[in-house]
């Protein structure tokens, strides 16, 4: 699914090196708990494994595709259409409906809306199937606006709004962290039933290890990332 | 859901800070097409001061001049015009009428013009309209005056009243004509020219009242009484100024070199429309001040906007970082910035359009009675159509700058907002 090889990363030519992975492998379906402190380099992490940013030397390639040797609006297509993300708070567009902003990724990408209309009449349709899937009752909260929500149930959203489309890898960035302890298990619990039945590839970035008997593999950023970083 | 449709919900979002900056961008656009319309309005009325009329006649000195004292009863001539030219000058072919103008008197700060029976004939303005009675009845017998609606309605005068004419154009002259006082005969109607704060009276009139008078005060011992003069014969030595109608326009420039060479004495003619294309190419620096103050009032209407989409970038950022995380690329976001500022100029000159519509139609009535400008009410004109597009494509490219700054920005968050 995600091959890392031998990648350096600088935020620019003269900076600092941040990040060097010697090798890294990441097989298809796989759920994936990486475990780091803040400021071990988790975000320029992510964004090399999600294709938001390339690394100076070395190569990572998602499902097969080289992201060095796309440009940056070859790589934002990619990622419309092949990765979904949840972040650790403030996922929604507080302007939009509850079912809008489950359906937005279908407006960027094309193949993503397809494979929803595949199985379901309507975008919408398949954004309340998700939506109560994730325990979320949508006829009693579609009504309001979605900051009025709570913390967990907007988290709850977001990650319906990864899973629409069903794409292949999904990139979780702490996304619970700022739910209480007796909401994290249920909020994974959910997720993982989401997205039991496709194949999808789940990376999750959190500092919180007792989380990671929900995973297949649990790998340290520390061990991955030869560069110490202060912070 | 497309990029313009989530630009249309971002900003009602936002929709006390939008509404302000349309409110502010409609004023503007208010105040400018309501300056560039009120001026072409007053341009066009200016220009309808006089029609109908061929050539202007008066002694010679400048065009100018001529105009303002003829026409607008602004200044007072240099010299006179002989009765003897002027019946030359008449008696000619290609002449369809003339009317005698002489000035010199007035009457409590109105303008005494002594003209004839064909002033009421022929005498036109606007759109070749003739001037009408509002009452009354046109110069009849001596005595007889037919006075403006602006002298009637200031004075507070009536068919059958009775005035003093005075001699000279001081705003009290101690020497007044009071021995031959004048009847108000006829009131015309509202015309917004100069013709509303005139008196008209008679050329013999100004000849009776002047009959006991040399050299601009009253022979003493030599008194004629208003009786008396009727008796007499009334015939004018001189006169200020004439207007002309030809039978034909295409005699005008034949006629107006006659009346410039005319050997007997300097005489000018003009044409009139030229002559008040002259004038009001003297008031164009105020046109042009009062145009670009309008301008600028566009201007910071749409700096207002940038502004608000300025200082809206920050707290949007984690908005836009959301965006690119489902998939919206930098374009996306700048193509969303730019849709704002359009629509926000768009809305704004439209809601300027409809206010301009409301005031004029409150305004219309006042300004044509106080200052007899007729706004016309009519559908845009080209010039103000493309006055508005060029509003809204400017707009356009105002919102460039905060999409440029937020395309950057996203293109260096990525998804992560660091704060």
């Amino acid at each position: 699914m995600i091959k890392v090889e031998n990648a350096y990363f600088k935020w620019n030519k003269s900076g600092p090196l941040i990040l060097h992975i010697p090798e890294f492998r990441i097989r298809c379906g796989e759920k994936i708990f990486i475990k780091g402190p803040s400021g071990s380099g988790k975000t320029t992490l992510l964004n090399l494994l999600g294709g938001v940013s390339i690394p100076e030397t070395g190569m990572v390639s998602i499902m097969n595709t080289n992201m060095s040797t796309l440009g940056s609006a070859g790589r934002d297509a990619f990622r419309a259409e092949h990765i979904g993300y949840i972040f650790q708070m403030f996922n929604l567009i507080p302007y939009l409906t509850l079912i809008e902003n489950v359906t937005l990724p279908c407006r960027f990408s094309a193949a993503r809306r397809q494979r929803v209309l595949s199985k379901a009449k309507t975008l919408e349709e398949e954004a309340k199937r998700i939506l109560s899937g994730l325990g979320l009752d949508v006829t009693k909260l579609a009504s309001q606006s979605v900051s009025q929500l709570s913390i967990g149930q907007q988290q709850r959203v977001a990650a319906a709004r990864s899973i629409i489309g069903s794409p292949e890898l999904i990139i979780a960035d702490e996304p619970t962290s700022s739910l209480d302890r007796d909401v994290r298990s249920s909020f994974l619990d959910l997720l993982f039933r989401e997205v039991r039945d496709t194949k999808t590839t789940l990376i999750f970035v959190s500092h919180d290890s007792s989380l990671e008997s929900h995973f297949n593999r649990t790998v340290s950023l520390n061990d991955l990332n030869q560069v110490r970083l202060q912070g | 859901m497309s990029i313009f449709l989530l630009s249309m919900k971002s900003l009602f979002n936002r929709k006390t800070t939008a509404l302000l900056t349309i409110f502010s961008i409609a004023i503007s656009v208010m105040l400018l097409l309501g300056v560039e319309r009120i001026k072409n309005n007053a341009k066009s009325s200016f220009a309808n001061t006089i029609s109908g009329t061929d050539l202007i006649v008066g002694a010679r000195s400048g065009a100018t001049q001529l105009l303002l004292y003829s026409i607008f009863r602004i200044g007072s001539a240099t010299n006179n015009v002989t009765w003897k030219s002027y019946r030359d000058v008449a008696t000619q072919p290609n002449i369809a009428w003339t009317i005698p103008f002489s000035l010199g008197d007035s009457h409590r700060g109105f303008r005494v013009l002594g003209t004839n029976g064909d002033y009421f004939k022929h005498y036109r303005y606007g759109d070749n309209r003739l001037l009408t009675f509002l009452s009354g009845i046109p110069l009849n017998d001596l005595f007889d005056t037919v006075i403006g609606s602006d002298v009637a309605a200031s004075l507070g005068y009536k068919v059958g009243s009775s005035i003093v004419v005075a001699h000279g154009l001081g705003q009290e002259g101690f020497s007044k004509h009071q021995d031959k006082p004048f009847r108000v005969t006829g009131i015309l109607h509202k015309t917004g020219t100069p013709v509303d704060r005139t008196v008209h009276v008679s050329l013999r009139a100004i000849e009776a009242i002047h009959i006991d008078w040399k050299r601009g005060a009253r022979v003493p011992g030599r008194t004629i009484s208003a009786d008396e003069v009727r008796k007499k014969e009334l015939r004018p030595r001189a006169i200020t100024a004439f207007l002309v109608g030809l039978k034909s326009r295409l005699a005008a420039f034949s006629m107006q070199r006659f009346i410039n060479k005319y050997r007997e004495e300097p005489l000018l003619a003009i044409l009139p429309g030229a002559a008040l294309q002259e004038l009001w190419s003297l008031m164009g620096t105020a046109e042009t001040a009062l145009s670009s103050i309008s301008i600028f009032v566009v201007v910071s209407g749409l700096l207002g906007m940038l502004t608000m989409l300025l200082s809206s970038l920050n707290e949007r950022r984690r908005e836009m970082a959301i965006l690119r995380s489902v998939g919206a690329r930098p374009v996306h976001i700048f193509g969303l910035f730019v849709f704002e500022a359009t629509v926000l100029t768009t809305i704004g000159t439209l809601t300027g359009l409809v206010l301009l519509c409301i005031l004029l139609v409150i305004a219309q009535p006042i300004i044509d009675s106080q200052f007899g400008v007729f706004i016309s009410l009519s559908l845009l004109t080209i010039r103000e159509l493309i006055i508005i597009s060029f509003i809204i494509i400017t707009g356009t490219l105002v919102g460039t700058i905060p999409a440029y700054q937020a395309y950057r920005k996203s293109l260096t968050d990525g998804m992560m907002v660091r704060n």
